[in-house]
């Protein structure tokens, strides 16, 4: 049974603009933020599909050998569950990948591998700031 | 030595009739009296002009400018050119400030030879009749949180990052810490409630409920203005250092 996974909210919110995903950790200030193949990747991730789809859906949108696809999927899906900003989903997504929203929202380009980029510069003024909405869940606290 | 320093409180105003001479009353009571109030009226359409200037005609303190509606920034920005104070701070003009608030943060500031600026908690009052915001509902803690436009932050850091951003609609004062402190300003925080915030019922923070996306797009911003960057973690592929 393939593992799918989600976006670990409410503690991290996250927007895809111009190809760029840019997560923020509102739980420790920190952000994250990755462009092109590893946005599209993201974003594929957190919309339900699991490693093997997104090896598919990457290797098709950039016209790249799957093989070297899948190792960097690998790679890429760990690292992003070591850093807490995915985790599983307990059930496989209630609809299909809406594949031509996913492509509206990275345009395809060169392949490059799959990494995300992390920031720590702003963490003392995020955890600043005064007014959050989140969901029923109620608001992380500080650690 | 802040002890003496003249200190400028900036308040724009918009439609506020009923409660900005409270505003402009809390800053002219402050127990440090080096103070200067410029009001910002931008384009009220009640009586909010009329107002303040019977209230505060004779008040040497009291400086009143009258503007076409620009936006809360771009009348902010103009009591920022105005200012003649060696610090800065603002107040919204349904606020008040408790009357120690500028003497306690020029005092942290005095106390504090490796900081340049410093803000505080808000407490956030519902007014008679008003609704209580939904985000306050969900989360009564946020009712004392850090109030970015509290900051006590030098005139001349503030105009050399060209004041705030007129081009957003929210996050506004978010961008503003966030710029300063990339400029390299050190700020720190007064962990004590120094600003009581009116909610009325047609405040603006009853919209709220978009800041994640005023969040993000003022880090949006900062990374594109290509900011020194903290931990680099991953940056060459999976197989890459990290670190």
């Amino acid at each position: 049974m393939p593992t799918h996974y989600r976006a670990n909210g409410p503690r991290f919110v996250d927007e895809t603009i111009d190809g760029e995903a840019l997560i923020m950790d509102m739980l420790k200030g920190s952000y994250y933020s990755c462009e092109g193949a590893s946005a599209y990747a993201w974003n594929a991730l957190t919309a339900g599909a699991s490693a093997s789809d997104v090896v598919e859906l990457v290797a098709a949108r950039y016209d790249v050998d799957a093989t070297r696809v899948e190792r960097d999927v690998g790679g890429f899906v760990a690292h992003l569950v070591d850093e807490e900003l995915l985790v599983e989903a307990p059930d496989s997504p209630d609809e299909p990948l809406d594949r031509s929203a996913l492509d509206a929202l990275v345009p395809s380009g060169d392949y490059g591998a799959l990494t995300v980029e992390k920031f720590t510069d702003l963490a003392d003024v995020i955890l600043l700031d005064p007014v959050h909405d989140v969901t029923d869940a109620g608001w992380p606290h500080r650690a | 030595m802040t002890g003496a320093a003249l200190v400028s409180v900036v308040i724009p105003v918009y439609d506020r009739a009923h409660c900005v001479t409270d505003a402009v009353d809390s800053v002219l009571a402050q127990t440090h009296h080096e103070i200067e109030c410029l009001v910002v009226d931008d384009g009220s359409r009640d009586d909010t002009l009329a107002v303040l200037h019977a209230a505060f005609g004779g008040e040497s303190r009291v400086r009143v400018f009258a503007r076409d509606h620009a936006g809360v920034s771009a009348a902010r920005n103009h009591g920022i050119a105005q200012a003649e104070g060696e610090y800065l701070t603002f107040l919204d003009s349904d606020d008040l400030m408790v009357e120690h608030r500028i003497e306690r943060q020029l005092a942290h500031l005095s106390d504090h030879a490796d900081i340049d600026a410093v803000l505080c908690r808000g407490e956030h009052v519902v007014m008679s009749g008003a609704p209580t915001p939904p985000w306050l509902q969900r989360n009564p803690d946020l009712s004392q949180a850090y109030h970015h436009t509290s900051i006590l932050v030098p005139t001349a850091r503030v105009r050399a990052i060209g004041g705030f951003d007129e081009q957003l609609a929210i996050g506004e004062d978010f961008d503003l810490v966030v710029r300063l402190v990339a400029a390299g300003l050190r700020l720190d925080t007064i962990d004590e409630v120094l600003v009581r915030s009116r909610i009325f019922g047609d405040n603006v923070t009853y919209g709220i409920d978009d800041d994640f996306s005023g969040l993000l797009d003022v880090v949006r911003r900062h990374v594109a203005r290509d900011q020194p960057r903290g931990e680099r973690v991953g940056r060459d592929g999976p197989d890459a250092p990290h670190g």
